[in-house]
């Protein structure tokens, strides 16, 4: 199959075929980025079926704009733009829901779901709560705070991408993530 | 839930020490958990995303373009091709010829009439430059006139630029050709 073939191609490779209409190519880029997109728009819109619309909108719209993506930017950043813009559109259709005012408590589920398999039923498990726990504490942080933190720690995007995504200053997006750190780590001293 | 120092982050953004059994106003205990937590939200994939990889696939099956229209013509019939059609056609032709890749395709339409064609290509290390322009030039003539019928032969060669804007390592099955 050539997805099999394609799945080692890097971005760039796969990015140039999807534009001239190459539709295995941008199968294996949403195969590949699909997980982080959905991760990050479930995180800001805090529902499943909205993540679904977010990322599905976000790869329909990438695969018809390719042929203007030109790689000043990478690939992921690129996408991770798409979906934040979709997600916003989401929230605000929703709004008024302040997102930023809402606190909840460790331990209690904010929707945090499956665990890659791991092999030991009962580090699983310890780790689905661990998620669940961060996922709560994440809920309760402002939206601009919990972007920043989740694109600088779990995607690894540098500053100047986090930029680009987000369209935040570097020094707020710096404060954020600062901010982030400290009420996630407050958050989670207690869980045991 | 803990109790920390207020602190203020540096001018490089990184927290300042606070001592004691609190690093950057973060309580130590809840520094570990965050990194752990940090670690494992890192290779997690959401059971929502896994549900709906195949609905997203399925719908990104049947996604189209914004596309333009190009004339063809076979004899008195006249039909419509999508631009989008006509360049995947001309990507698999190009990509055929041994140590080519095609790299971007752009179509000039003059209304629906194809009046030129530019396109991007890699060339395997080593390759004879000007002979395997030929080469490819053919091979769109040919995939042109498969496509669009007889207005292809109006795309004079003038209107069918070939840019070879970079060049890669020959892969194995391009060394088994070329042998």
């Amino acid at each position: 199959m050539r997805h099999d073939v394609m799945r080692d191609a890097d971005d760039t490779v796969l990015a140039r075929k999807a534009a001239m209409g190459d539709r295995d190519a941008f199968t294996v880029i949403a195969h590949r980025h699909g997980p982080a997109m959905y991760r990050f728009a479930r995180r800001i819109v805090q529902d499943d079926g909205d993540a679904e619309d977010v990322v599905q909108d976000a790869l329909v719209g990438a695969w018809r704009d390719l042929d203007q993506f030109r790689g000043a930017a990478s690939l992921r950043t690129w996408l991770f733009r798409l979906t934040i813009n979709r997600a916003r559109t989401a929230l605000r259709k929703r709004r008024p829901a302040p997102l930023g005012d809402r606190t909840a408590e460790p331990g209690v589920s904010a929707g945090t779901i499956g665990i890659a398999a791991a092999a030991d039923p009962a580090q699983e498990a310890i780790r689905e709560r661990l998620l669940a726990a961060l996922d709560a504490a994440l809920a309760g942080l402002p939206e601009r705070s919990r972007i920043a933190w989740i694109l600088r720690e779990i995607d690894g995007l540098s500053y100047d991408e986090i930029v680009a995504v987000t369209g935040m200053t570097r020094n707020s997006i710096r404060g954020h993530v600062y901010r982030a750190r400290r009420t996630l780590a407050q958050r989670l001293a207690t869980w045991r | 839930m803990a109790m920390t120092e207020t602190t203020k982050p540096t001018r490089s953004g990184a927290p300042r020490t606070a001592g004691g059994d609190s690093a950057g106003g973060m309580s130590m205990a809840g520094a570990e958990t965050l990194e752990r937590a940090t670690v494992a939200l890192r290779s997690h994939v959401d059971d929502g995303w896994t549900s709906a990889w195949q609905r997203t696939l399925e719908r990104l099956v049947t996604a189209t373009r914004r596309t333009r229209r190009v004339a063809g013509s076979s004899g008195t019939d006249r039909y419509f091709v999508s631009d989008q059609v006509v360049a995947v056609s001309l990507r698999s032709a190009v990509d055929e010829v041994a140590g080519t890749q095609a790299l971007a395709i752009d179509v000039s339409l003059d209304g629906h009439d194809l009046i030129g064609l530019r396109l991007e290509v890699s060339m395997a290390y080593g390759t004879p430059l000007r002979a395997h322009a030929v080469v490819v030039r053919h091979a769109v003539r040919r995939c042109l006139a498969e496509v669009l019928g007889d207005p292809a032969h109006r795309v004079g060669s003038r209107g069918i630029e070939i840019h070879i804007v970079d060049v890669h390592l020959p892969g194995h099955s391009e060394v088994a050709r070329r042998n």
